[in-house]
């Protein structure tokens, strides 16, 4: 149930910041940096771990994308059949049902910290979305986490799982390490450590 | 200096070149629509340097943008932020990044049938900015809860004017009568609380950091040419917000023009666990003082302010609040600011009685 709150969330802020239907790619790429940047905020991420194979996907959260269309909370935008050899699966992109899902978005809204959720949400998928949508799975695989070369291909990438979602995440560190880097009467609050790690990740990805 | 393997896939390296590259960024933190704002404002300013004439240009920031977009005739206008094409006489309908834009096609013929026309449609309970470009500089005007409360309007800066002490008593005065006048007012929007009873007079624990919070958002979109910046708030209580503006030397080498800085003070008799403060009202006005000061010189800001939020239980006045300090501050030039915080909607509303029966 966690997860599919906070699916609704992401979809909303994504829809408020951008306006545009995302796409599964998109959403995986956005849940990632959601998981492990939402220590910056003291938020509990929703998974603490990936598997490193290709982009970052968490199958949890396509599952609850699915109920939440079900329940025509989602609206599937468009189906995409991709060009031959691009592989087999249809492309789709949704968009968040504003009339119905509302009240649930008040509701989660008075839950203890999803306030703080939102805020959080809102300041990434502001950052996020200034990455291209063609490089945004580019991004996520160039977090400081996934791209740890000590992770092998094919092994778990944990953020936090069996390790502190602070010291224990490259992410977090990196983050934090920018303070380091501004002048000393500068203390860097969240949300610029949060912009200056997606900065450094639309630089990576864009190249 | 971190441990190499802490950072995962990226080096050092690459985070000093990145935050030498970008500096501190200017809108993190800041609400959609204060993005929106500077958005808009930056688009203002590269139209005008290309020349850009007309009457109006509304611009429409929406959460559901293709939602709205649906309740008009309208046209896709997906590079409307490059400031390539002209933007005036037309009604704008955009994300706060203006990503996804639209222009809106209504029918209008002035001022009146402007409002009317955007109204007429479904949009005015979304916030919109103006733009009056018949003037010498645009002049803009931002409608926080729509054009259906137009009576709700703040100036924006267009330019890169430094701000003047008027026009900042003014922006500070706006901020107060929206969001901090009364409890209803603080409450709204899902803003962070400043009261925890108002009604017994007990603050929210660190109520200059809450004031703090949203002052910065008021103000980065009304001075949307400006960056701003909050300093965390110490153990005294303190709170400042520094506004400054990038600028070029005559040896066209990059400059940051420190104009404002603002040291806030919320005085309360209580304390967050609802009992009596032990604060020196006085000494911490005066320390608020001396920190303005040495804070505007230290950055050699061109403007300081000390601004006080009164939650106390008795509204003494500005005279006698500042009656300490009132030669010492008019000898440094520095102006002493001071809003009163109203219990009650009733209590606000008598004080609006008796101003006007006075």
């Amino acid at each position: 149930m966690l997860i599919r709150a906070r699916l609704l969330q992401m979809l909303s802020v994504l829809e408020r910041t951008g306006g545009a239907a995302v796409s599964t790619d998109t959403l995986n790429a956005f849940a990632y940096f959601a998981n492990v940047l939402s220590p910056l905020w003291d938020i509990d991420p929703i998974e603490g771990s990936v598997l490193k194979q290709g982009a970052p996907r968490f199958p949890s959260l396509e599952l609850e994308l699915d109920a939440l269309v079900g329940a025509g909370l989602v609206t599937v935008i468009s189906l995409t059949q991709p060009t031959a050899g691009a592989g087999s699966s249809v492309v789709a992109t949704f968009r968040i049902n504003h009339e119905k899902s509302a009240p649930l978005l008040d509701s989660i809204r008075m839950l203890p910290d999803e306030q703080s959720a939102e805020s959080f949400l809102l300041e990434l998928a502001s950052a996020f979305l200034e990455i291209r949508p063609d490089r945004q799975d580019d991004a996520a695989i160039s977090d400081a986490a996934y791209s740890n070369p000590k992770v092998a291909h094919g092994r778990v990438v944990d953020f936090a799982e069996w390790v502190s979602p602070r010291r224990g995440n490259a992410a977090w560190n990196v983050a934090q390490s920018f303070q380091r880097y501004v002048p000393e009467r500068v203390t860097l609050s969240r949300a610029e450590k949060l912009v200056m790690y997606m900065h450094l990740m639309k630089r990576r990805a864009h190249g | 200096m971190a441990d190499a393997d802490s950072l995962g896939g990226v080096t050092a390296e690459e985070v000093a070149a990145l935050a030498e590259a970008i500096g501190v960024p200017a809108d993190a933190g800041a609400s959609l629509l204060a993005r929106f704002s500077r958005r808009v404002a930056d688009l203002i300013a590269t139209r005008q340097a290309k020349g850009e004439s007309g009457q109006y240009a509304v611009f429409l920031q929406s959460d559901e943008v293709s939602a709205h977009a649906q309740r008009c005739k309208h046209v896709e206008a997906p590079l409307l932020a490059n400031g390539a094409d002209p933007i005036s006489d037309a009604v704008w309908l955009a994300t706060s990044n203006l990503m996804l834009s639209f222009r809106l096609c209504l029918a209008w013929s002035d001022q009146a049938s402007l409002f009317d026309a955007i109204r007429g449609v479904g949009l005015g309970h979304i916030p919109a900015i103006v733009v009056d470009f018949r003037g010498q500089v645009p002049i803009g005007r931002l409608y926080r809860s729509g054009l259906d409360n137009a009576h709700v309007a703040d100036d924006i800066a267009l330019d890169d004017s430094p701000i003047t002490p008027a026009q900042m008593k003014t922006a500070l005065d706006r901020f107060y009568e929206a969001s901090l006048r009364t409890p209803l007012l603080i409450s709204e929007g899902h803003a962070m609380k400043v009261w925890k009873d108002a009604g017994r007079g007990i603050p929210e624990h660190r109520p200059e950091e809450r004031i703090q919070g949203r002052l910065l958002d008021s103000l980065r979109g009304v001075f949307s040419r400006h960056d701003l910046r909050a300093e965390p708030v110490t153990d005294d209580g303190r709170a400042d917000i520094v506004i400054s503006r990038k600028t070029t030397t005559k040896g066209n080498l990059p400059a940051v023009i420190h104009e404002w800085v603002l040291e806030l003070k919320a005085l309360a008799d209580m304390t967050s666990t609802g009992n009596p403060s032990t604060t020196d009202i006085p000494a911490a006005i005066r320390s608020g003082l001396e920190q303005a000061l040495a804070y505007k010189q230290r950055l050699n800001a061109l403007c300081a302010a000390l601004c006080c939020y009164d939650m106390r239980a008795d509204d003494c006045g500005d005279t006698a609040c500042f009656a300490h300090i009132a030669s010492d501050a008019a000898a440094s030039g520095l102006p002493l600011w001071r809003w009163y915080m109203f219990r009650s909607t009733a209590a606000g509303r008598g004080a609006n009685k008796h101003v006007m029966a006075g």
